[in-house]
């Protein structure tokens, strides 16, 4: 049930850094998060909270074998999948979250929001739930390289701390996934689930390459690809002079001349990438910036059914 | 070459044709300045796209400003010029059609007569002529005329002569007419003179065609109307074979054909006297050829005779006939002069019995025996041979009157048998003029003091038309000749020895004094002076001797049509007659009388017998058409323009060109909208094939 927002006094120590309006943008990260995760739970009649119930703290996907007396009905009436009430005990997980805050997540389409701000308030609302639900979030921004880190951990401060880096974080420089996984494969010490939330506008073949040290260390990866949908068929324009986010390079072009064919080369690269995703049993989901956030939380709740791979949305 | 007619509009719709460039570029839109988060995907979509693609724009652009060009130069009137057409050109046209009116024309080769063809070509180019053009018309035969004095806007009198248009029987003089077309065109400014040659253009006709006298800035164009075959046959000229012809003679008819066609003749010629007596000879001739005809005739009473030759029909009728007037004269009077005896064995015996051997002197030579001193003006002027032999001495009154016989065309054989030959022929030479005379007499021989035999004929000039009959195996009857007296004589040079006996005197001599011949026989016909006599050759070649002392040429018995004739006819025979064309009309002549004859000329515009006199014709002359104008093949028509015409612009354009396209150029209108029309059409299909796909 969503609730009335109230200005709260900024929280002190490691947010004095934040300006007042970043204090008030974060407030409303951290507000968002919250009515996004409990409104969607709200609809299956459960509280994303762990209470002191033993029995119950999170849900899961429901493999067969598991018990069909856990099946939460109201759920599966909702998204039409099975999950199943999952204990305390079977939590407990790092949630690595790499955000991308290249140049190029800076992109807003007309009337819509920028993708890095898709990406921050997904993140923000997956750090919500995941804390709430006992796990451990972690947050890694990169472009070129690991811009920054902050371990895991499983209190407020922490998710505090975490939307402030988001809230705090300004898009800029090329995408560097490569490099950054690199990094964080050192940072990362204990195994656990890994978000990335980036437009992918790299190398594919050297991206997946460099995800395969975690796939080595068993790591469970969910990509999220966050696009605008001008990213898919170009903007409304008869002709448009694009420039580079993040190479600053230029071309002119007449837009309907292409538009088709570049329609049909970002779709296919947009296969290829969940194709060669689903290879590797990496889930791969498409976050659309005309699109609720709803499918972001889905697509990390189906995740957690590591043995359901669902299409890119 | 492509010129416009209306180009004062040339400025309005050269601004329009920048439309298109100008739509293109409005069209073209200005560039959002958008910031995208990866242009690598753009780029590669950009490569893809195909060269044509990628020039869609301006290849577009090109082919909608071609399509409006050609739009707006259609309204500009495009015509392509040809032969030298100035669409543009301001001022009235000033038109000489030069249409051949000569024999040839008639020919019906293909239908119509090329004659026909022509006035409906000249009918479309009248058609095709402003009302500010003027034009001319000149026929062109052997005396050309025109319809207008001057150039005239009277284009339906111009038509009307056209509809007026006679046959043309006449030879083309293209000279004569490029004279008159000269001084025609030279009146006004040549600027804009145009000179239309309608023509069979016929090889002998053209020729030598000229053209230096017209203006230099006049356009010359031929218009060949000519049939595609030009077979034809024709008379080419009928004569008779002797110069006069005397009552009761067979004359031979030489008739010369000619076959001008690709194929063999074979077939009759028809001669026809009087319209009544008609006799065929048939006749066969290779292509291309020529071939004379001996047609016998028989002469008929004295008089005027009609003799008509004719050849089976063919497409140029004109001529296959031919009409020439047969004169056959009374019985010729023949003096035989002479001074010696009469009797049975002098040579004036036997000279008047080879005249005329026939009883009751039915031959057509009437010998009278004179003396020499009846030599006189009067009595020479009755006859016009004379025979002398055995003469006494000529005194020089008689000299100077067979001098002036003989000056006049009168014809003397004189057998050099007298005691005063010697004598008579330097008196004869002081009359007719110093150095004229063949040979000069010595010593008479006589048969008494010959010393061996007889003297021989061994040398002639067997060509003289007086050895005819010595011509060819006849030559061996000169063998059978033996004379026994003679004078011994030298040859002077002057005139011609044509026989000579063994010991070098000439036997036979001629010399010409005005129209006359003097033959002078060095032999006798007596009797015991010669055998010439007793042989039978020997009526023959006195009889032959006669006819062939003419003057060299006949009068004509034929005319042709075009040409101006002169006569004289005494002025009582005109008195209450005229002169009446083949058709029976009168003709007008020209006439000037000169003592009691009048000396006339006329020319005549019809085939046939111009006579004057009637029932029996006094006058009659036939009217043939030109032998020039048998051959009908054509010139070679590259030749006309480049060799012949200078430095005139020349063309030679076929029988069906538009005379208006040939003054002012092909429109090519139609062609631009089609242009334009295909542009678009091409534009049309490039767009939907080239169309985005998919595009919003």
């Amino acid at each position: 049930m969503a609730r009335l927002w109230r200005p709260q006094a900024p929280v002190a120590s490691r947010h004095s850094l934040l300006l007042p309006d970043e204090l008030e943008r974060f407030k409303n990260l951290l507000i968002f998060a919250r009515s996004t995760v409990e409104g969607y739970f709200v609809g299956k009649h459960k509280s994303p909270y762990r209470g002191s119930s033993v029995e119950f703290t999170d849900y899961k996907e429901y493999v067969p074998g598991d018990e069909v007396n856990r099946i939460d009905w109201r759920a599966y009436g909702r998204s039409r999948r099975l999950f199943v009430r999952q204990y305390e005990a079977e939590t407990d997980m790092v949630v690595y979250l790499m955000v991308d805050a290249s140049a190029s997540m800076s992109y807003a389409g007309a009337g819509r929001q920028s993708k890095f701000l898709m990406a921050a308030k997904i993140a923000a609302a997956l750090a919500y739930l995941m804390i709430h639900q006992g796990d451990k979030a972690a947050l890694a921004m990169f472009s070129e390289t690991l811009n920054r880190y902050l371990a895991p951990g499983g209190t407020r401060r922490h998710l505090h701390n975490l939307i402030a880096e988001l809230e705090r974080a300004e898009p800029s420089s090329t995408t560097g996934i490569g490099r950054a996984l690199h990094e964080c494969n050192i940072l990362f010490k204990k195994r656990g689930r890994l978000v990335i939330l980036s437009d992918f506008w790299t190398d594919i073949a050297e991206f997946l390459d460099a995800l395969g040290q975690f796939e080595h260390r068993k790591f469970e990866t969910l990509l999220l690809h966050v696009l605008d949908p001008d990213e898919l068929s170009l903007p409304s324009a008869q002709a448009a002079r694009f420039q580079d986010l993040e190479t600053q390079e230029e071309v002119q072009v007449e837009l309907e001349e292409i538009r088709s064919a570049y329609r049909a080369r970002a779709q296919a690269r947009l296969e290829l990438l969940a194709d060669q995703a689903n290879n590797r049993r990496i889930r791969h989901a498409v976050v659309n910036t005309q699109q609720p956030y709803l499918q972001a939380i889905e697509a990390y709740l189906g995740f957690r059914g590591r043995n359901t791979f669902g299409k890119s949305v | 070459m492509v010129s416009f007619a209306s180009l004062g509009l040339f400025g309005v719709l050269a601004a329009a044709l920048a439309l298109p460039l100008l739509i293109h570029l409005l069209n073209k839109s200005f560039p959002r300045f958008l910031r995208f988060p990866s242009i690598e995907l753009i780029k590669r979509t950009m490569a893809g796209r195909s060269r044509l693609y990628r020039w869609r724009h301006l290849i577009l652009l090109l082919l909608r400003t071609a399509f409006l060009a050609l739009l707006l130069a259609a309204f500009l009137r495009p015509v392509l010029r040809r032969f030298g057409a100035d669409p543009a050109a301001t001022g009235g046209r000033r038109v000489l059609i030069v249409l051949d009116h000569s024999l040839s024309m008639e020919h019906r080769g293909d239908g119509p007569t090329s004659r026909e063809r022509a006035a409906h070509e000249a009918l479309k180019l009248i058609d095709s002529l402003g009302a500010e053009d003027t034009v001319n018309i000149l026929l062109m035969d052997s005396s050309p005329t025109s319809c207008f004095v001057d150039y005239s806007k009277d284009h339906a009198e111009a038509k009307r002569f056209l509809g007026r248009l006679k046959p043309g029987l006449s030879r083309g003089d293209v000279n004569l007419a490029n004279a008159s077309a000269a001084r025609l065109t030279a009146k006004g400014a040549a600027g804009r003179s145009e000179i239309y040659y309608i023509s069979d253009f016929q090889r002998k006709k053209w020729a030598n065609a000229n053209f230096t006298a017209l203006p230099a800035a006049a356009r010359l164009f031929f218009v060949d109307v000519g049939p595609v075959r030009r077979d034809n046959r024709a008379i080419l000229d009928a004569r008779v074979s002797q110069a006069h012809v005397l009552a009761g003679d067979t004359v031979l008819l030489e008739v010369r054909v000619g076959n001008f066609s690709d194929e063999s003749f074979a077939g009759r010629v028809t001669v026809t006297l009087d319209q009544r007596f008609s006799m065929d000879q048939e006749v066969s001739i290779a292509p291309w050829s020529e071939a004379k005809v001996m047609a016998p005739v028989s002469a008929g009473g004295p008089g005027l005779h009609l003799c008509e030759v004719k050849l089976p029909p063919d497409a140029l009728e004109y001529d296959n006939h031919f009409c020439l007037a047969l004169a056959v004269q009374e019985k010729e009077e023949v003096l035989v002069v002479t001074d010696g005896p009469s009797d049975s064995k002098s040579g004036a015996f036997f000279l008047k019995t080879a005249l005329n051997p026939f009883e009751n002197e039915a031959g057509s030579l009437l010998p009278r025996v004179i003396g020499s001193n009846e030599l006189t003006p009067s009595r020479l002027a009755g006859v016009r041979k004379a025979f002398f032999t055995r003469l006494n001495r000529l005194n020089a009154e008689a000299c100077a009157s067979v001098a002036k016989f003989l000056f006049q065309g009168g014809g003397v054989v004189y057998f050099l048998d007298g005691p005063a030959d010697a004598e008579n022929l330097p008196a004869l030479e002081k009359a007719i003029g110093p150095n004229t005379m063949p040979m000069r007499l010595s010593r008479r021989r006589s048969a008494t003091n010959i010393v061996s035999g007889a003297q021989q004929v061994v040398r002639g000039d067997f060509k003289s038309r007086y050895l005819k009959l010595f011509q060819g195996p006849a030559r061996q009857n000169l063998a059978l000749l033996e004379f026994y007296d003679y004078y011994q004589a030298g040859a002077t040079g002057a005139g011609s020895v044509l026989l000579s006996y063994g010991e070098e005197s000439p036997a036979m001599a001629a010399l010409h004094h005005g129209l006359g011949t003097l033959l002078l026989l060095n032999f006798s016909a007596g009797e015991f002076s010669s055998n010439l006599a007793r042989q039978r050759l020997f009526p023959a070649w006195m009889q032959d001797l006669v006819k062939a002392l003419s003057a060299d040429e006949p009068p004509p018995a034929a005319y042709t049509i075009g040409e101006t004739l002169h006569t004289e006819v005494w002025r009582s025979e005109m008195r209450d007659q005229d002169f009446r064309s083949p058709t029976g009309a009168p003709v007008t002549v020209r006439r000037e009388l000169v003592g009691e004859r009048y000396s006339v000329a006329f020319t005549p515009d019809e085939l046939g017998f111009y006579t004057l006199g009637s029932p029996r014709p006094l006058y009659a002359f036939g009217i043939n058409t030109s032998p020039d104008e048998a051959d009908l093949r054509p010139i070679d028509k590259n030749v006309l323009p480049r060799d012949f015409a200078g430095e005139h612009e020349a063309h030679f354009v076929g029988g069906a060109e538009d005379f208006d396209e040939l003054a002012k150029g092909r429109p090519l209108f139609h062609w631009f909208i089609l242009g334009a029309v295909a542009f678009l059409l091409l534009e049309s299909g490039l767009q939907y094939l080239l169309k985005p796909k998919g595009a919003a």
